[in-house]
């Protein structure tokens, strides 16, 4: 049923769009029709550019995204562990999370050059804070009751966390593991935008500046499948950590 | 520790100091320009202080102009397709797939259409803050507690009264915490828009100064970002505890 939404929908758009495009009323300098926009990611596919590029962009944004993943939740889990480093973390936390991607660029690649170590500083330093913040609510929020139930069975405090508490907060955890795939992704477009060589953000200005627009187009939606990409290899991720809890959660909802 | 009524996070302040005391100290050590130390960076920001606070004005004047466009239209279009259930059927995929688009990617279609002026850049933010209010407006209106409604229905409220005294307080939460994360995108956005398309605002004095090697403006401009960021960020927390006191008051339902 949503996928029969999902296709008037794009019809929808596609027949406005033609419409627009049809009406003459916008050259076809700025407003492509559908067909050269198919024409031109297939032109970009052909040449070997779109490939690489997206290559290139994926695998910067799945390294940064892992590493951010490992780096957050670690920080969390000794935040629950030893309560003054949560503590301590949280004003620097609040300070360094209003700063935006771009703003750290033009510096970092002063520091650390135009290459992979550029992106992954900024992924990190940008994706790391949704999960940081989610995880470690999520990990002092589990009731104690649960905590004084598992240390009466004996468990150590490392042994409370793994057996008890990482899987009571493992739900709102993927929420935000969603956020912060998204946010990596972007993150190295904008960077490769600013000072990239090449990917897909560098991509798209260097045809903007072209004025070849209906590449332009072609490579905003290729960035959208990208995201849609990004989102169901977390969903797939969830499903493999946390099956039980969504089967749960289907099973309460029907 | 708390002093008074004040309560004083020890870590946090020696956290902060220590890491500042470390990078002055690891500055003093390289003792170049081009590696300058928390006490340079702010001599940089009081040598530069109309340029920075007048370039800060841009930034947030912009950011505001297109979240209030957004929060004005996103709003009553999200309740209105939260109530209408065969319409907001039709509008979902369509924001599906625009929430996946990153909002930096637009940036080089709106330059063809709109250059580089204010336009562009008020665009831009826009189209990166209205779907985060419209989704969460949308998910409040549609779960409106059923009892909620029958309770104004037995007490024969009229459909506006009804609408007026409990749809949009019950829908409130929702609305605020899609309010929340379009301010936040609306600064981030706004500053990425300027170093993108320079012209002014403080994206664009952060990008000149990183040109001309006076890396102590430069990081004097992200300190202002963060600054402007984080006092954005406490207001937002008390205007929400106060318009839904009684939210917080009640807890969730």
């Amino acid at each position: 049923m949503t996928w029969a939404y999902r296709i008037f929908a794009l019809a929808i758009v596609i027949s406005i769009w033609e419409m627009l495009f049809w009406s003459g009323r916008i050259p076809p300098t700025y407003l492509p029709s559908a067909p050269m926009v198919g024409a031109a990611l297939l032109g970009l596919a052909k040449s070997g550019a779109a490939l690489q590029a997206e290559i290139l962009t994926l695998s910067r944004a799945l390294v940064g995204f892992a590493l951010t993943l490992v780096l957050g939740l670690w920080l969390a889990i000794l935040g629950w562990v030893y309560r003054p480093v949560r503590e301590a973390l949280g004003p620097l936390v609040e300070l360094l999370r209003p700063i935006p991607p771009a703003a750290l660029v033009p510096i970092t690649v002063f520091a650390l050059g135009s290459n992979i170590k550029l992106y992954l500083f900024v992924v990190v330093f940008v994706a790391i804070w949704p999960v940081y913040l989610t995880a470690s609510s999520a990990l002092s929020g589990v009731s104690p009751i649960l905590i004084q139930t598992g240390r009466s069975f004996g468990c150590s405090r490392w042994e409370t966390l793994w057996q008890v508490v990482l899987p009571q907060a493992t739900p709102d955890i993927l929420v935000s593991v969603r956020v912060s795939a998204a946010i990596s992704f972007i993150a190295v477009v904008v960077a490769e935008m600013l000072a990239g060589r090449n990917g897909i953000g560098y991509l798209l200005f260097q045809r903007a500046f072209a004025v070849q627009t209906a590449d332009v187009f072609g490579l905003v939606l290729l960035c959208g499948v990208n995201g849609m990409l990004f989102n169901q290899l977390v969903m797939l991720g969830s499903r493999f950590v946390a099956g039980w809890h969504l089967r749960m959660a289907e099973e309460v909802s029907r | 520790m708390t002093l008074g009524n004040v309560r004083i996070n020890v870590w946090g302040t020696v956290l902060l100091l220590g890491i500042g005391a470390g990078w002055q100290a690891l500055a003093e050590s390289y003792g170049s320009p081009v590696f300058p130390g928390p006490i340079q960076v702010a001599k940089a920001i009081v040598e530069n202080r109309d340029a920075i606070a007048g370039s800060i004005g841009i930034t947030l004047r912009r950011a505001l102009m297109a979240f209030g466009a957004a929060a004005v239209t996103m709003v009553p279009f999200g309740i209105l397709c939260g109530r209408l259930r065969w319409f907001g059927r039709i509008v979902d995929p369509f924001v599906e797939f625009l929430i996946t688009v990153p909002p930096p990617a637009v940036i080089p279609l709106v330059m063809l259409f709109a250059g580089v002026g204010d336009e562009a850049k008020i665009a831009v933010i826009f189209y990166a803050c209205a779907p985060l209010i419209l989704v969460n407006t949308m998910e409040g209106a549609r779960n409106t507690p059923p009892m909620l409604e029958q309770v104004a229905r037995s007490l024969r409220f009229s459909r506006l009264k009804a609408m007026a005294q409990v749809s949009l307080p019950a829908t409130m939460p929702a609305i605020i915490t899609g309010i929340r994360l379009a301010i936040a995108t609306s600064l981030l956005v706004s500053v990425t828009s300027e170093m993108l398309l320079a012209t002014d605002g403080i994206g664009t004095f952060l990008q000149r100064s990183q040109e001309s090697f006076e890396f102590a403006a430069g990081l004097g401009a992200i300190a202002t970002i963060s600054i402007a960021g984080l006092c954005i960020n406490l207001i937002i927390k008390f205007a929400e505890r106060r318009i839904l006191f009684w939210y917080y008051r009640d807890g969730p339902t």
